[in-house]
């Protein structure tokens, strides 16, 4: 069965899935990208993402929380279950979704593949964070948005939100030592 | 307090090397989002909410079946358990043991669990043949001894006799009968109805298990002796002293034999006596037994 999306009418101060794609497609695409640390399966992360909001669109009432906060926790859970489902064919065949993306990649030049080392490192990592920390790092650190924004998408506090991105630096840090003490970026 | 870059704000070199990663990592290249119209194209199943919703009415009927099964009381558990309670269960000569009589009359047989499942169908069969009638032992036993203590303890024969009025109306054939019955004739012999208790001990009579044959045959002697039938009492004095009575039971025998004996003017009497004061010098009826021993020398003819 297919839906006509576009025939989808927006309820008042609800947003169509149309506009919510083409508002914060580009986004969720990035959000995918750091989560994951590789761009080769964001596409398909995004697609996910926006069949999860089109089906909870209803229940969405956009009270409490952004389009950008909503979408934000949706590509979270997607990339987490994403993950999980790569750990459990791995334990299973044998093959670690890493390895088959530099299996299959083609050969990037230099810059680009450091760039896509040091980010499938920092995705690593970022999972054996809370999902505060996780998220404060990605928003702010890798998408570059002001501290405002970070706070308002994650409901935090302004005041608060400098506290918690310096101690989700120093725990990343921690992390980083005990996950790739060796590794030079 | 707002924060600049990591990179100028790192205060160890490990959050110097993280930040120079995550530097490094937002340089990845994104590619732009695949297209609407692809994301329209993606099919997508409209019935997944109701199966869904089916599923989960399914998946809770399931669970307060079961909830409700195992709460049941008059299911045997499932097989698992069941093993090791056969195991128990079958064992009905320790239960025999304790009351060493069989039971006298055939019982009834064990209800049959009402639900039953498939799967532990056969082990329960097996049990409701084997196990014997669940035992009431433990609540005939109640009985008696709350009898007893309202008789002996509370001094209220009254209350004794109705308790062992419930017990004969719940267990007219109870294991703990012969016991019963005795515990009565005590309460009667009590509320000063030596015939009543007598009465009472002759049902008891042929039927007698070992326990209680000798404290029948006691307390049987002495309500004859109360009733003046010194000689059938000496005969139930004699016969209970024929097994092996001990303690105060026995001494109780020795000197109501002796004493019957003395009022019957028996030959036998002054030797009774000395035999009961032979062997019980500090019992309860010593003293009285020297005086009646000193009375019967004084009319006993001199040789």
């Amino acid at each position: 069965m297919f839906l006509s999306l576009s025939a989808r009418k927006s309820r008042v101060g609800r947003p169509s899935l149309a506009d919510l794609y083409s508002s914060h497609a580009s986004s969720v695409m990035r959000w995918a990208t750091r989560l994951l640390g590789d761009s080769q399966d964001a596409a398909d992360v995004t697609q996910e993402v926006f069949i999860i909001a089109e089906r909870r669109l209803d229940a969405f009432d956009g009270i409490g929380a952004s389009d950008a906060t909503w979408l934000f926790r949706i590509t979270e859970n997607v990339v987490r279950n994403r993950r999980r489902s790569w750990r459990r064919r791995a334990s299973v065949i044998d093959e670690a979704p890493e390895q088959r993306d530099s299996a299959t990649s083609a050969p990037a030049p230099d810059e680009a593949l450091h760039a896509r080392r040091s980010a499938r490192l920092v995705a690593q990592v970022l999972e054996q964070l809370s999902q505060t920390d996780r998220a404060l790092l990605v928003l702010f650190e890798l998408e570059g948005l002001p501290g405002e924004r970070v706070a308002e998408m994650l409901q935090l506090s302004p005041s608060v939100i400098w506290v918690r991105l310096h101690r989700a630096r120093a725990r990343f840090a921690e992390k980083l030592k005990v996950f790739a003490p060796e590794e030079v970026p | 307090m707002k924060s600049g870059p990591w990179k100028e704000e790192a205060t160890s070199p490990s959050e110097a090397r993280a930040a120079a990663l995550f530097e490094a990592a937002a340089r990845i290249d994104v590619p732009p989002p695949p297209a609407f119209e692809k994301l329209a194209s993606v099919p997508r199943v409209k019935t997944p909410r109701v199966v869904v919703k089916t599923l989960v009415v399914m998946l809770s009927a399931g669970v307060l079946w079961g909830l409700w099964w195992s709460s049941s009381p008059d299911v045997v558990p499932a097989v698992p358990f069941v093993r090791p309670v056969a195991a128990v269960v079958v064992e009905p000569p320790r239960v025999i043991e304790v009351v060493e009589t069989p039971p006298s009359k055939p019982q009834p047989p064990a209800p049959v669990p009402r639900r039953v499942s498939r799967a532990s169908r056969e082990v329960q069969v097996v049990i409701a043949e084997a196990a014997p009638k669940p035992s009431t032992l433990g609540e005939e036993a109640a009985l008696i001894s709350a009898a007893l203590q309202a008789l002996r303890q509370a001094n209220e024969p009254t209350r004794a006799l109705a308790v062992l009025g419930d017990y004969h109306a719940r267990f007219p054939d109870g294991v703990l009968r012969d016991e019963a019955l005795l515990a009565q004739a005590q309460t009667e012999r009590a509320l000063r109805h030596p015939a009543a208790a007598l009465a009472l001990l002759d049902i008891v009579g042929p039927s007698a298990n070992e326990n209680v044959a000798g404290e029948l045959d006691v307390t049987r002697g002495e309500l004859l002796a109360e009733l003046n039938r010194c000689q059938e009492a000496e005969a139930a004095f004699t016969r209970a002293l024929a097994t092996s009575l001990r303690g105060a039971l026995a001494e109780r025998a020795s000197w109501g034999r002796a004493s019957c004996a003395s009022q019957r003017s028996s030959p036998d009497a002054q030797r009774l006596l000395r035999e009961f004061l032979g062997e019980f010098p500090d019992g309860v009826h010593a003293g009285e037994a020297a005086d009646v021993l000193s009375t019967v020398q004084l009319r006993a003819p001199t040789p």
